[in-house]
């Protein structure tokens, strides 16, 4: 099949991404650029349904309604948290499946593509009850958040799974046991956004004009590894001598939990109450990535962050935790800019080099700006999922032809 | 500690019992605030076995219960699950027969004489359990004034206690009219605060990133559904609209905030459309309340319903002067110099108003601190607040049975002032 035979095959289906909920973060974000760039260029019936409305946020899902991307959100998800040996366990699964089933029933889907764990999950165990003839697997966080037992049962009803790192492509291979022939790899797509000059992003922080920004991008998570950051963060004050020293802005939604305590502890035992700026999640990225003068991404998981590929995207020079998926990001330039998770000294030297070489930033900065460009736009993104869902749409329908065919091959046998 | 036991003429009885707070979490806030005041006064003053247990520790800023224990308190969490996750009524009455069981064994096991619930879920869950329990004696302890509500199991568990406390009179009210609690069972015990003591003024300034001359406004109070931090948002965008008297004024959110509550996601929501983030912090809850306190010009405390706020006695022990909404329980902590500084519900244009007369006129702030000061140190003392507490759980306990008759007579004999006729 060429490239630009799917959407032929695909005019008249409708496909809906799944996704967790309407927030800001990496994976909705993809969500919606593939969602719009394959209603805009192809002209396909493509919408965005979120699991639940529990972190709804209001102002991001109209951005999608903006984009004229149509939203749904489902009713009745909740978690289902109780351990496989509490009695209410398998009810409460067996309640979920079914109350979304009967929601995408009467959506009339032809193909179903969750986005990220507890959709994928859920997806799975649905799709089939709900009468949707193919379910994608999208594998975003390489196992960085599991659903104990549930996930492999889920996991056996697909057919075809799609990671967007390989490091995903690894995990569901080895964790999940999916032969290699039903894994896809389709890296993440970035687009070029005009920086609104509107916020001051700098007078907003109280920043002097001096001041050096460092800006990471991304929800704070366990596996975002905001702690060894801010270890190493405590290192580069330390060690900077003179004045102004340099800010850290964390942006990225926060939920107030145990983690963002512990968070807050280090910040608070450490001193740096005056440095560090949790920002959580804002619409205008691009004004704060203009802003900054490096950013930073450490992690423990990843698949392709769009934390990362937004900083290359603003062709500023990053420091990241060495990650299949970061490097699957970075390409050639990751080495000499990624360091072991988990090592803030390593995270703090890094950064204490970058912050003192300006000439250095630039350079690397054009370097990202420049590989985001050639490989990593939104328009392959778009088709590389695109033609996997043809591909399978076409492979379903021949499959339904021959069990038709044999059923009725073997009615006639009967007769005789 | 020997002498102040003997001198202390009220304990009797009590140096036997084992006396139980319940909160629900171990998060800084007020009524955790109250508890351990209230919980290492009887230890230290009065030499009792008091400990204080939570009912989950699920939420966050575990390091609270460690200023407990540094106090000498005992702590303990109960891992109660709030039975409302389960999707259908079947399943959330097993869970609410299961997560009870469990704290009624608990409580035989400690076997606990008295207990002393603060705060809603602690209410209800103390409620159901305490005869089962072992318990002698559970004084239900109004906080919010019915700001938050557990509606199905509330009024069950409300028909097993006999005696109740609350903070303000508008705590008492809601017990009565809304709860059709009988008013001869209430006693208003208001809130303690101690005196202020902080370090320095430059320590927060600095961490906010605030010029010397920068006005700094501070609310202490914990983001949700009761609270109107969105007004208080609201009046800050026009106080920012007339201010023209050099720098411009910040203002600082104090405590615990839950990214799910409605009121907190519409502050965002505010804070953005008004493009207010460089004159706004939520600074979460933090251990050194009182620096942040002396740090500012002024305090403010915007609420819908409240029982008597320790946040606002705190601001006033701290000889701030505070402007806030006009509701009972503020009413009861500011008393006479109340009227001037107290805004309708609701009024974002009257409460920039209100705001911008002390904050453009610093005699004006200083007399109001003053009196503000003088009024916590003589009306809101801790121990005057634990000796009432003393008074009515003894009187509960010469009764010896929680027949409402004889306990109300010996109740009232001993904290005439304290029962809300």
């Amino acid at each position: 099949m060429n490239a630009h035979a799917f959407p032929a095959t695909l005019a008249g289906k409708k496909i809906v991404v799944l996704i967790g909920h309407f927030g800001r973060g990496g994976c909705e974000r993809q969500a919606y650029l593939f969602a719009r760039e394959s209603r805009s260029r192809y002209g396909l019936d493509v919408q965005v349904w979120a699991l639940s409305g529990d972190d709804h946020n209001a102002a991001y899902a109209m951005e999608f309604q903006a984009a004229g991307i149509p939203i749904h959100v489902l009713s009745g998800f909740r978690r289902p948290m109780h351990s496989i040996f509490n009695p209410i366990f398998a009810a409460n699964w067996t309640y979920v499946s079914h109350r979304i089933a009967r929601q995408l029933r009467k959506g009339r889907i032809d193909a179903l593509l969750p986005f990220t764990t507890w959709p994928n999950v859920v997806a799975g165990l649905s799709y089939r009850l709900a009468g949707i003839p193919l379910c994608i697997w999208g594998e975003r966080h390489c196992g960085g958040e599991r659903v104990p037992v549930v996930e492999h049962l889920a996991a056996s009803q697909y057919r075809r799974f799609v990671a967007n790192s390989t490091a995903g492509v690894e995990f569901l291979a080895r964790e999940m046991r999916i032969p290699h022939e039903r894994l896809s790899f389709v890296p993440n797509g970035v687009e070029d956004v005009a920086v609104d000059g509107t916020t001051d992003w700098r007078a907003r922080l109280r920043l002097k004009p001096d001041e050096p920004l460092v800006l990471k991008i991304a929800n704070i998570t366990r596996y975002k590894d905001h702690l060894t950051l801010l270890q190493a963060w405590k290192i580069v004050q330390e060690t900077w001598s003179g004045e102004p020293r340099p800010f850290l802005a964390l942006a990225g939604a926060c939920h107030f939990d145990d983690l963002y305590y512990d968070c807050l502890r280090v910040v608070r035992e450490a001193g740096m109450e005056s440095s560090v700026r949790f920002l959580e999640s804002i619409p205008d990225v691009p004004s704060l990535l203009q802003a900054s003068d490096l950013t930073v991404f450490s992690s423990r998981n990843e698949g392709m962050p769009n934390g990362v590929l937004e900083c290359m995207n603003a062709g500023k020079a990053i420091v990241a935790s060495d990650l299949p998926g970061i490097r699957d990001a970075l390409g050639s330039q990751a080495e000499g800019v990624v360091v072991p998770p988990g090592d803030s000294a390593a995270l703090a030297k890094l950064l204490l080099d970058l912050l003192r070489d300006k000439r250095k930033r630039v350079k690397l900065g054009e370097e990202n700006r420049k590989r985001i460009q050639t490989d990593l736009s939104v328009g392959r993104m778009a088709e590389r999922h695109l033609q996997i869902i043809a591909d399978e749409l076409t492979r379903a329908s021949r499959q339904k032809i021959i069990r038709r065919a044999d059923a009725a091959a073997r009615q006639e046998t009967c007769e005789f | 500690m020997e002498q102040l036991v003997t001198k202390s003429k009220s304990v009797g009885d009590l140096v036997k019992c084992k006396i139980v707070v319940l909160l629900d979490f171990f998060v800084r806030g007020g009524s955790a605030r109250q508890a351990f005041l209230l919980a290492r006064d009887m230890r230290h003053r009065h030499g009792l076995d008091v400990e204080v247990w939570a009912l989950s520790c699920y939420r966050y800023d575990g390091d609270y219960a460690e200023v407990f224990a540094a106090a000498g308190i005992p702590t303990r969490t109960l891992n109660f699950r709030f039975p409302t996750s389960a999707p259908f009524r079947l399943l959330r009455g097993a869970q609410w027969a299961n997560e009870l069981r469990r704290v009624i064994a608990t409580l035989r096991k400690a076997r606990v004489d008295v207990l002393l619930p603060f705060t809603v879920w602690p209410n209800v869950v103390a409620g159901l359990c305490y005869r089962l329990g072992g318990v002698g004696i559970c004084i239900w302890g109004e906080r919010h004034a019915g700001g938050a509500r557990v509606p199905a199991p509330e009024r069950s568990a409300a028909r097993q206690v006999s005696h109740f406390i609350a903070n303000s009179t508008a705590g008492s009210n809601f017990l009565a009219n809304e709860m059709g609690v009988a008013r001869e069972r209430i006693s208003l015990v208001p809130g303690g605060v101690e005196p202020h003591t902080a370090s320095g003024r430059n320590v927060w300034r600095a961490r906010l990133r605030l010029g010397p001359s920068e006005p700094l406004v501070v609310m202490i109070a914990n983001v949700n559904d009761f609270r109107d931090h969105p007004t208080l948002l609201r009046a800050w965008h026009i106080v920012q609209q007339n201010w023209h008297n050099g720098d411009r004024p910040s203002l600082a959110l104090a405590g615990y905030r839950d990214y799910y509550n409605r009121s907190y996601q519409e502050c965002r929501e505010i804070v953005r459309c008004h493009d207010l983030d460089r004159y706004v912090r939520f600074v979460d809850t933090i251990p050194d309340v009182p620096e942040l306190i002396e740090a500012s010009d002024l305090a403010v405390f915007c609420s819908r319903i409240e029982g008597m706020p320790d946040g606002v006695l705190e601001c006033m022990a701290a000889g701030k002067a505070v402007v806030a909404t006009d509701v009972p329980g503020i009413r009861d902590a500011l008393g006479s110099n109340a009227g001037e500084v107290l805004v309708p519900v609701g009024d974002a244009q009257r409460f920039a108003g209100v705001m911008l007369d002390p904050l453009n006129n610093r005699a004006r702030r200083d007399h109001l601190g003053s009196a503000n000061r003088a009024r916590a140190r003589s009306e809101f003392s801790v121990s005057a607040m634990v000796d009432r507490y003393l008074g009515i759980i003894r009187g509960l306990l010469a009764a010896g049975s929680s027949e409402s008759g004889p306990v109300l007579s010996a109740v009232s004999e001993l904290t005439d002032e304290s029962v809300v006729s």
